[in-house]
């Protein structure tokens, strides 16, 4: 009902006892004045895990869940087994993320960044305005060409796969590893698919970095994402200064906001 | 010697309808004494591989026997409808078809399972596993003393309401 309403919402935003939010081009308007009961939020966890919330809590503990592309965060109270997060329960809010397959204004930054001599290419952008998405159809455009894109997609988002088959079109020449953590991911792919490029999805840890070297130290190109307005912003951060410091990527392609859309940029490294 | 095989006769029915009396609560009793195996079981998976519910439903029906087998197999097979209609409209679907249904304290405890398992984090499916557990095991221990008094009860009392019986129409 809300996407019939607002086809060009990026999140829904579910509080109990509140009435739903919208989130178009960042910012959050309130559907009507009908509230979510906690049975709504209840149900909609059901579907997506499958009546399995115990088996997704790993996921949860990693903030949220996929389901179908979707991205699910919960909020609720935790639940502690020593200090260690165990699950979440009396789940307050939900916020789901909808993909969009449709790149609102870049397919020309797609066509220059799938040129032969792009070279490994890091995408940055705050959280919600589309890493993941520009991803998707650098992997789809690539993988069409085709090139042979071996995809570590650790959390189901990127193909959102379901019994072996991606909800998410990734392009013919595509073969996705799901679940596994980056470095062991990057070590796989190069082993066993003979890649042309390794895509992954958020590189937030300093083990993602391993696998980042593994993977420029064979040779193969890399598409990455990572949190960040632009290089400036990237390289007050530990992280991305030692990831920038390592020269795997050629390009950055930074991603902003602007009115509904959206605006790509590109620099070399 | 027609009185006599007419008296023998009315007893020979009336064991015969106290004797299914009896069986069909030993059958009651047997489909709790599975669903307390299943539940135990339920138990172990859930705690050690929390494994998602299609391949708990999965085991279960390897694992389990009898009713509750019968009720693991008709879930499973349901859950292609999940997102349709809510896990607990599938499961109760299931349980009502099962001869345990039959006993209502059973029933209630079981569908108080229902309206848990799959929704809620793992410590909360795990009480309402065990609460469960112990609901149906306090069930089948009233229920097998019952059986016992009951059967010799229903016995006798059959047999001699045939004699009166008899004895007031031979």
């Amino acid at each position: 009902m809300i996407l019939n309403r607002w086809p060009r919402a990026e999140e829904i935003r579910l509080r109990v006892g509140r009435p739903p939010g919208v989130v178009i081009a960042g910012r959050e308007l309130f559907a009507g004045e009908e509230t979510v009961a906690r049975e709504t939020l209840l149900h909609i966890l059901e579907r997506a895990t499958g009546a399995s919330l115990h088996a997704s809590a790993p996921a949860l503990r990693g903030g949220y869940i996929s389901y179908q592309g979707l991205r699910i965060g919960v909020c609720g109270e935790a639940v502690m087994t020593g200090d260690t997060l165990t699950g979440l329960r009396a789940f307050s809010s939900l916020s789901i993320r909808i993909p969009h397959t449709e790149l609102t204004g870049g397919a020309r930054i797609l066509d220059t960044l799938t040129e032969p001599e792009a070279g490994s290419i890091l995408i940055a952008s705050p959280p919600g305005v589309g890493k993941t998405s520009l991803l998707r159809a650098l992997i789809r455009r690539a993988a069409s060409v085709p090139q042979r894109v071996a995809v570590l997609d650790e959390r189901n988002e990127l193909s959102a796969t379901i019994s072996g088959r991606p909800f998410f079109d990734l392009g013919q020449g595509s073969d996705v590893l799901i679940g596994v953590p980056k470095s062991q991911g990057a070590m796989m792919a190069l082993r066993g698919l003979n890649p042309d490029i390794i895509a992954m999805d958020e590189i937030t840890k300093p083990a993602d970095l391993s696998a980042v070297e593994e993977i420029a130290g064979c040779g193969v190109t890399l598409f990455a994402t990572a949190h960040g307005r632009n290089l400036e912003d990237m390289r007050k951060r530990p992280l991305y200064r030692e990831l920038l410091s390592l020269g795997v990527f050629g390009q950055l392609v930074t991603i902003r906001l602007r009115g509904e859309g959206r605006v790509y940029e590109r620099a070399a490294l | 010697m027609r009185r006599a095989l007419g008296f023998a006769l009315l007893l020979l029915s009336a064991a015969l309808w106290a004797s299914e009396r009896i069986q069909d609560r030993a059958a009651q009793n047997e489909a709790l004494r599975s669903f307390c195996g299943l539940l135990g079981q339920l138990y172990g998976l859930l705690e050690t591989e929390g494994a998602p519910m299609p391949e708990l439903l999965q085991t279960l029906t390897e694992r389990a026997d009898g009713a509750a087998r019968d009720f693991a197999a008709a879930l499973s097979a349901s859950l292609p409808a999940l997102g349709e209609q809510s896990f607990e409209a599938l499961y109760r679907a299931a349980l009502a078809q099962n001869p345990v249904a039959r006993d209502k304290d059973a029933r209630r405890a079981l569908e108080a399972l229902g309206a848990v398992l799959g929704r809620y984090e793992l410590k909360t499916q795990l009480d309402a596993v065990s609460g469960c557990l112990a609901a149906l095991r306090r069930e089948l221990d009233k229920r097998e003393g019952e059986t016992r008094d009951a059967g010799r009860l229903t016995l006798g009392l059959s047999l001699s309401g045939a004699a009166l019986l008899g004895i007031i129409l031979l």
